[in-house]
């Protein structure tokens, strides 16, 4: 009994933060479609106002960009396994060999 | 209704989950690599992820700071948006491509191997065999980035093979990667 409780309490908690997570992404979507500069920053003090500086604006830029680079980043990496360096430094070598067999010709800049 | 690779134009947003865990599941079942590329498709326009038939160099700036061209490649993918790619010349002349490599598997341990062909490294996009040599493993680098005029890609070049959503995916995936991966800089 105490596990569903915990269960249902992780659960709901996990409910309102996507629907929370939802709602922002929303605020944010309007911003970034938005065309009229007007518009734009009625809708930028609504969201403001909403989810706090913090969140719809990051200290790095406007817009929030670097949160929603982050969500790609994270959807992305879902789906890719952790980087092996080994492998990586063994396909690098590999890579550096072929190329070390191109033949390189220079081009003549014409002024 | 399913998303159609061959005639809708984008996968809808709402699925992007699903297609996550889609890719995921078929790379743990090693069954990617057989629904990679699209056996069928329509190549009269071209995409991201196309792979191309073109025999050129790769022009570069070179060590000394000069212009060159390296290499001899005849096989490229398109790394450059579908969007640019469909826009008329004249809007949008230019597009990337980065050259396919190519190694005989039977040289490359086991390990590395299956480290490339589930893309645990960064730096190169492992690319299923579409035909050819069964001893050979193809991938693009993708630190070759070239700059190619797309009145080429309307005549001379020719696409070979095209991405499934899996793989376009995919090459996302590793692209954002290669280009937005942590440095480090800020690390507390």
């Amino acid at each position: 009994m105490i596990f569903e409780s915990a269960t249902l309490a992780m659960w709901m908690a996990a409910s309102a933060v996507a629907s929370r997570e939802r709602e922002q992404d929303t605020a944010l979507r309007r911003l970034r479609t938005s065309t009229s500069e007007t518009w734009m920053l009625e809708d930028q003090q609504t969201a403001l106002e909403e989810f706090g500086t913090a969140d719809v604006l990051a200290p790095e830029g406007p817009g929030g960009l670097v949160r929603e680079a982050s969500q790609i980043l994270e959807q992305y990496a879902r789906i890719l396994p952790p980087v092996d360096h080994e492998a990586e430094a063994y396909f690098d070598r590999k890579t550096a060999l072929l190329h070390a067999q191109e033949k390189m010709t220079k081009l003549t800049r014409k002024v | 209704m399913a998303w159609d690779p061959t005639t809708d134009r984008w996968p809808p947003i709402y699925d992007a989950e699903e297609l996550a865990r889609t890719i995921n599941d078929l790379t743990r079942s090693g069954r990617l690599e057989k629904e990679f590329w699209l056996r069928q498709a329509d190549h009269s326009f071209l995409c991201q992820g196309d792979l191309l038939r073109l025999r050129s160099g790769a022009p570069v700036i070179a060590s000394d700071g000069e212009p060159g061209v390296a290499g001899d490649y005849s096989e490229w993918l398109v790394l450059g948006n579908t969007c640019d790619l469909s826009r008329p010349v004249h809007e949008v002349e230019w597009s990337q491509v980065v050259p396919v490599l190519k190694l005989k598997t039977s040289g490359i341990p086991t390990t590395r191997l299956d480290a490339l062909r589930t893309y645990a490294v960064v730096r190169q996009f492992f690319l299923p065999a579409w035909d050819g040599d069964a001893d050979e493993t193809a991938y693009a680098d993708l630190t070759r980035v070239v700059t190619i005029h797309k009145s080429t890609l309307e005549g001379r070049a020719h696409t070979a093979i095209r991405m499934s959503i899996h793989g376009w995916v995919m090459l996302h995936a590793c692209l954002v990667r290669f280009l937005a991966r942590d440095d480090g800089r800020h690390a507390a």
